[in-house]
């Protein structure tokens, strides 16, 4: 908490310095290119409203994504661990990037969606497959990218305060600061989230004491993130970034424990310095980061185990205009990973260095065709991973109708944890293979009243060399003795109407996976033909608004449906649907406002279960109080 | 008269009304093995129960005990019955309508009770041999693995994370202290008026006095001793792992009098990882797992350098009556499981499906 203190201060002064500097001149607007991903051509990407993004980011990354994308994810509890699903994969084959720094855990592989702090998040997108091919590897699922919080375009200074309390104990406190002057920019966001989660719940397990309250179960979580910026000149930028957050969990047991004193606390800390320079027909980003990630473990009899990670990432990009609509890209990683830890490595360290390269050609005119081409390789620790790459087409006949398609190649590293874990680590692993292709049309329609988009994606994928834990002897040890086959459907609309000054929007998705081991790990393995655990072959998601001036009124619907949670597909749990429900209005006074949002969460009080035995709370209630000042 | 109508024609309702509820509560009710539905229940034959009659008497079998994944709370209790050759899983769950728990790690019986030991659970679930029903729980555990009896009114738990064997009472299964003990406790064997106890932390086997609950020994017998047995002569059998890649694992007798190490033999390398080391009923066979299950004699003075039976092993067991050999064949790990059958001179007998992960046995008389 002392260190969180001396960060405020500095927050503080920083946004009053920028704030009264920046108020009176108007100067140019910032020149600076996006920090999205540019997604591979014939590839599908879903984006976060803006909307939902703001309502749904107090509730924290795996709630906007299981809400609008395609994912599935589980949590051990509100606020606890978070794994997820792309196309029917696991965690670990789908990378998380930062303004386009991957940040997976090294040692796991993954990234945990409950510890990161979101308010100094702008966007949240979701590139599915290997959509994120030109950015990073790894992603045999798909891509999760987060991008920063953007600067203001002109000078001046606004701000963002919310305040928000519900049930079981939740409240918290966000704030936002952006503030531009001259050729200086910058950001400053601080949130701190907690919550008991001491919810009522119906114990299954027993036969007594049926009705409990969940204990243990109280999360912390604190988050700054501060950018800085400096447009040199008309051409060359220089921003600075970072990003903390950490989180303070009690892990909650489950209904068959009797009680738990776990506890987890992590920590992660991004930090980049980019550089971009924009010419006419060229683009040239150079970023170097630091990324480092702390986890301590506390077991129910409060051994503590630590977990310590660190990396230098460095990346470059090129961009290149030619002649005849093509762009050439190409561009460099250089990595170097640490990681070290008291339990999983008896406090050894162990690197790996990282270098890669890529380049690709697209093809993209205005009308009618884009194509791309692309391929990459990675180097790890001195060894040259299966070579990758995508080619991708979309096709637009006419305004209103698209065809796109593309056929790839990924793969995805073993984790330092599999490699070097003792005792069962395995440094002979190989890396997991994955091929894909998709192939997907769309309707699109745009009027002054109207909106209407509609597009629908057929995938498959197959992943060899899947790595999967298993004893020999008394040993426990991973493996490359598996192999995945998915296919599925997604589908995904949105659309709007305007009548009178009313606005009605509906956004609804459905996605059918079928994720099934094709070799299994012996002759024994009985997952052979069945459907990955946790994996639900049918997912439906809607939302529908209703806007009158700054009053709005959402409800959303979720269909999740049965998952199994035995690999032979004898075990499973049942289907849920939630429901939510906020109604939110936001008075204007010239440079300030004031907003308030009321939510529902699981509408009609389900009783349901995201992982077996964990309980999930019923209805819940969340008012939201924002300030405003532009 | 009057009345006398209407009290008959009431009764008559009521009866026909009872009768017609009877018929409809027990149209959905599968009564096996010759049970009779009535109002909805099943009422089984002599030597069965559970709700269908599905379960057949627990005597002169054998239970498997499937572990289940950890934090999964799907272990299940499989049972064989020798005499009918009729297999019923999750009979813990079918009787008792809840869930076993958490990790079933290993399970005694005594006294026509079963003492069924949940991992990760913190519990000992107690069960009546007779029907299984519940006959209470030990709880206040944080990771216990193995009970071993002393007295109709004393048994110890080892209780792996905490540092610590537990002391319960079997007849009213109320914990009443622990014995400190350095590093993580293991398997327990109670031989000559002592209990030995794995101490697989402090790579040691200790010597516990159950009458005044005191440590009055220790032997060092190598990097992580897990797994204990008594033999034919009284001699104390432990296999040690090695510390997964630490040391050569090691199989060593001891004089439980003394502790003085009589034999050790070391495994061919580091990379051998055995446990579950079992002994037949007459004392005379040992069992290990190493991936797959070998066999030597208590007089044999090296290791077995072929497997007993070539099925994958991730745990076994040995019948003490008639020397069967239960192999538990996990597939996946996060699957229902097969168990092997084989004779004591390595013949294949049956194989029969259980719950997830498969791992050790109890055998009823």
């Amino acid at each position: 908490m002392k260190n969180i203190g001396v960060c405020l201060v500095f927050i503080a002064m920083s946004a009053i310095c920028f704030g009264q500097a920046g108020d009176s001149i108007v100067h140019p607007e910032v020149r600076v290119e996006s920090q999205r991903i540019s997604e591979a051509i014939g590839t599908s990407v879903s984006e976060t409203d803006s909307l939902l993004f703001v309502l749904l980011k107090l509730q924290g990354l795996a709630k906007i994504l299981q809400t609008e994308s395609f994912i599935s994810t589980r949590s051990y509890a509100p606020g606890g661990i978070a794994n997820y699903s792309v196309r029917g994969s696991g965690s670990q084959h789908t990378q998380v990037v930062w303004d386009g720094i991957p940040i997976n855990d090294p040692m796991l592989g993954q990234t945990d969606l409950s510890t990161v702090a979101l308010n100094g998040i702008s966007s949240v997108r979701v590139l599915y497959g290997s959509a994120g091919l030109t950015n990073n590897s790894g992603g045999i699922g798909g891509t999760i990218e987060l991008q920063s919080l953007q600067p203001r375009k002109k000078d001046g200074f606004d701000a963002k305060l919310n305040l928000y309390a519900g049930s079981f104990g939740a409240y918290g406190v966000t704030v936002q600061l952006r503030d531009k002057y001259k050729f200086l920019f910058g950001t400053t966001t601080i949130e701190y989230h907690t919550a008991k989660n001491s919810f009522p719940y119906l114990n299954l397990a027993t036969l007594v004491d049926r009705e409990r309250v969940l204990e243990h179960a109280q999360v912390e979580r604190i988050g700054f993130s501060k950018s800085i910026g400096a447009q040199i000149n008309a051409k060359n930028t220089l921003t600075a970034r970072v990003n903390y957050s950490q989180v303070d969990r009690e892990l909650p047991p489950t209904m068959v424990m009797a009680s738990t004193k776990e506890e987890l606390f992590d920590r992660d800390i991004w930090a980049s310095l980019k550089w971009t320079r924009l010419g006419t027909r060229s683009s040239l980003n150079v970023t170097a980061s630091y990324i480092h990630g702390k986890q301590e473990y506390s077991d129910n009899n409060e051994y503590t185990y630590n977990h310590l990670y660190q990396a230098s990432k460095n990346i470059i990009r090129y961009k290149l205009y030619l002649p005849y609509n093509l762009q050439l890209e190409v561009g460099g990683d250089i990595f170097s990973e640490h990681a070290k830890s008291d339990s999983a490595y008896s406090n050894d360290s162990h690197w790996r260095q990282w270098q890669a390269a890529f380049a690709s050609l697209k093809y993209v005119p205005k009308k009618w065709v884009a194509a791309q081409i692309l391929v990459r390789e990675d180097v790890i620790d001195g060894k040259f991973s299966p070579v990758q790459g995508l080619v991708g087409v979309e096709v637009k006949p006419t305004n209103w109708f698209f065809i796109k398609g593309n056929v790839a190649r990924n793969f995805r590293t073993p984790t330092l944890n599999d490699l070097y874990w003792r005792p069962g680590g395995n440094e002979y692993l190989k890396s997991e293979n994955g091929f894909s292709w998709e192939a997907g049309l769309g309707f699109e329609t745009k009027g002054k009243k109207f909106k209407f988009r509609f597009e629908s994606t057929y995938f498959q994928s197959e992943i060899d060399n899947w790595i999967i834990w298993l004893p020999e002897g008394s040993l426990w040890t991973p493996q490359n003795k598996r192999a995945v086959s998915s296919k599925g459907v997604e589908a995904q609309l949105t659309t709007s109407v305007k009548v009178g000054k009313v606005m009605f929007r509906l956004n609804g998705a459905y996605t059918y996976v079928q994720s099934e081991v094709s070799e299994g790990s012996s002759q024994t393995d009985n997952s052979v033909g069945k459907q990955l655990i946790y994996v639900p072959k049918h997912q439906a998601k809607a939302q529908f608004s209703v806007h009158l001036g700054k009053l709005f009124l959402l409800y959303g619907h979720e269909f999740t449906g049965l998952r199994y949670t035995t690999s032979d597909n004898q075990s499973s749990l049942p289907a849920y649907q939630l429901s939510w429900v906020t109604i939110g209005y936001e008075h204007v006074m010239k440079k300030h406002s004031i907003g308030l949002n009321i939510s529902v969460e699981n509408l009609f009080n389900k009783a349901y279960q995201s992982i077996a035995w964990r309980p999930m709370p019923g209805r819940s209630f969340l008012i939201n109080l924002t300030y405003k000042l532009s | 008269m009057k009345k006398v109508y209407q009290l008959i024609l009431a009764v008559t309702t009521i009866v026909v009304m009872n009768a017609c509820n009877q018929t409809e509560s027990c149209d959905d009710v599968n009564c096996l093995n010759g049970g009779i539905c009535f109002e909805g229940d099943c009422e089984c034959p002599e030597g069965f129960s559970g709700p269908n009659c599905e379960i057949s008497s627990f005597e002169n079998g054998v239970f498997v005990l499937n572990e289940g994944n950890f934090n999964g709370g799907n272990a299940t209790l499989s049972f064989y019955n020798k005499s009918t050759e009729m297999l019923s899983n999750g009979v813990f769950t079918s009787v008792n309508t809840i869930p076993l728990g958490d990790v079933v790690q290993s399970m005694e019986i005594r006294d026509g009770k079963g003492y069924i030991v949940v991992n990760n659970s913190g519990k000992v679930e107690v069960v009546n041999l007779s029907d299984l029903s519940s006959a209470g729980t030990v709880t206040g555990l944080t990771s216990p693995r193995y009970v071993t009896f002393v007295s109709n009114t004393k048994a110890y738990v080892s209780d792996l994370f905490s540092g610590t064997v537990s002391i319960f009472d079997p007849q009213t299964l109320a914990v009443s202290g622990g014995v400190s003990i350095s590093g993580q406790v293991e398997q327990m064997e109670y031989v000559g008026g002592n209990v030995m106890v794995a101490g697989s932390g402090a790579n040691m086997v200790y010597k516990l006095n159950p009458a005044t609950d005191a440590l009055t020994d220790s032997v060092n017998v190598g990097v992580g001793p897990s797994s204990l047995a008594v033999d034919a002569n009284g001699k104390v059998w432990v296999l040690t792992n090695g510390g997964f890649g630490t040391e050569v694992p090691k199989l060593v007798r001891i004089n439980p009098s003394d502790l003085s190490i009589e034999l050790t033999l070391d495994f061919p390398s580091t990379n051998n990882y055995p446990g579950n080391l079992e002994i037949d009923g007459s004392g005379t066979s040992l069992f290990f797992v190493d991936g797959q299950v070998y066999k030597m004699g208590i007089t044999d003075v090296a290791l077995p350098s072929t497997p007993f039976a070539s099925a994958f092993a991730y745990k076994c067991g040995v019948d003490p009556v008639g020397g069967l050999v239960y192999i538990s064949d996990a597939g996946d790990f996060n699957s229902n499981g097969s168990v092997y059958r084989y004779q004591a001179d390595g013949t294949p007998v049956d194989t029969f499906n259980v719950g997830v992960i498969p791992a050790e046995y109890a055998f009823t008389e």
